[in-house]
């Protein structure tokens, strides 16, 4: 088995946290539920170079 | 079916357009991306040149079910009110003609010092379509420090003025703030300035500077920088997840939209985030003269403009002597998704922050490390790496404080 380098450890904890449950009144997450799943692309997330 | 109609149709519809009404702008702002004698010239986009375009685009099959149009790349309100109701104007009828069925939707995204009572009622007659972004960078003094006119005088007064005008009209703004060295160290003020004007934005979003090298140290960042931007990044999200004074949470959309991505289901199919960001047309940039460029919006005909040997950098031509088709069928569009797709692998296959990262970093890549088969820059350390880290912390505390 391959070692899960620290972000992956920590992207699998938050799935497994959102899974069950705990995330749903963690604020960033309750926003990001009620956007739709794909938003239009926004200006200041497209302003990249 | 040949292989240029293939490629063509291959390529995601076009969201976003990014219009250069002028090149103009009342203000000199320290980190501007956009050239100080562009922003001198006194040079709007003619009528003709935005007729062209549209009837062009409302023709293509390169659409989907909604298109924003934003007016930025320059200060939009050195153009009176009437040069957008007549634009808007023609862009609905151009619409209604070809593209019935599609959902346009428009933005101004301004520095907010010329707002005044003119514009308000402006705002106020399309609010059903229209959106206005006012850049504000917060108190008094962080703001100042770079964002001056001409003559180096402040101008956080009025930008206050025009949004406290905004407010009395009852018309809501996005507010963007800048971030800069200054703001690092100040990230209450930052959150209080934003969150007490809660009941008059409809969102509050702040962007570290694009590019990580500048001459003016308060603007410079390095990988270094990490702990001190991580550091930033915690305090706004404590502050962010707490109710205050009786009202909910109040939102930075740059939490919410890292958050969508950590939480995006693993077996979410189709183009990554990464890809989306950076998909060819997704978002169409015209400027004042009518070169268009794609990628990533407000992109400029001067960015690395020797890539491709013609001089133009990633303008696709100009619409005033090429066909929108012609441009998104052209060789020159192939080579450019090569090198992104190129990109993309590279990224994809060396960084573990590839499922989260929300892309755009292509041609820093290529800037700052020469290449687009490099991975990490700077850029992508300090505005991905550490943010979606500084979140993860932040989800596992919330879990643990509920558990406990």
């Amino acid at each position: 088995m391959t070692e899960q380098s620290p972000v992956s450890a920590k992207l699998s904890q938050a799935a497994i946290a959102a899974k069950a449950g705990q995330l749903n009144d963690y604020a960033p997450a309750v926003a990001a539920a009620a956007t739709a799943s794909t938003p239009p692309m926004s200006w200041g997330s497209a302003m990249r170079r | 079916m040949n292989r240029t109609l293939s490629f063509s149709s291959r390529l995601l519809p076009v969201e976003l357009v990014v219009l250069q009404g002028t090149s103009l702008c009342n203000l000199n702002c320290t980190y501007c991306d956009l050239s100080a004698a562009s922003r001198r010239k006194n040079l709007s986009m003619a009528p003709e040149l935005l007729e062209r375009f549209f009837a062009e685009l409302f023709r293509s099959s390169h659409l989907g079910a909604e298109v924003s149009v934003l007016w930025h790349s320059g200060e939009p309100l050195t153009l009176p009110p009437s040069y957008y109701e007549d634009a808007i104007a023609r862009i609905l009828r151009l619409k209604t003609a070809s593209a019935k069925s599609l959902s346009v939707r428009f933005g101004i995204q301004t520095n907010g010092v010329l707002i005044d009572d003119e514009w308000c009622r402006f705002f106020s007659r399309h609010a059903d379509v229209l959106e206005v972004g006012v850049s504000c960078d917060g108190p008094e003094d962080l703001h100042d420090a770079f964002r001056v006119n001409w003559s180096g005088r402040p101008t956080h007064r009025l930008a206050e003025r025009g949004m406290e005008l905004l407010a009395r009209a009852g018309i809501k703004y996005k507010l963007i703030a800048v971030v800069t060295r200054l703001t690092l160290q100040n990230a209450e003020r930052l959150f209080q300035f934003a969150s007490e004007k809660r009941d008059q934005v409809s969102g509050f979003h702040f962007n570290i500077l694009a590019e990580a090298t500048s001459a003016v140290p308060q603007l410079a960042y390095s990988a270094n920088d990490r702990d001190e931007f991580y550091a930033f990044y915690r305090r706004l999200l404590a502050l962010s997840r707490r109710s205050q004074d009786g009202h909910s949470p109040f939102e930075v959309q740059n939490f919410t939209q890292t958050a969508a991505r950590i939480l995006a289901p693993e077996n979410h199919r189709g183009p990554s985030h990464f890809e989306q960001s950076s998909a060819p047309l997704r978002s169409l940039n015209l400027d004042a003269k009518g070169n268009v460029t794609t990628f990533y919006a407000g992109l400029s005909v001067d960015t690395l403009n020797g890539l491709y040997g013609d001089g133009m950098g990633l303008s696709l031509g100009n619409i005033l002597d090429t066909p929108l088709g012609d441009m998104f069928n052209s060789p020159k569009l192939q080579r450019m998704v090569e090198d992104f797709s190129r990109s993309r692998r590279a990224c994809e296959t060396a960084c573990d922050y590839f499922s989260v990262c929300p892309g755009g970093f292509d041609l820093l890549k290529r800037r700052s490390l020469g290449s687009f088969d490099s991975t990490e820059t700077v850029e992508c350390r300090i505005h991905v790496k550490t943010l979606v880290d500084a979140v993860l912390d932040d989800m596992a505390d919330h879990v643990k404080r509920t558990e406990s």
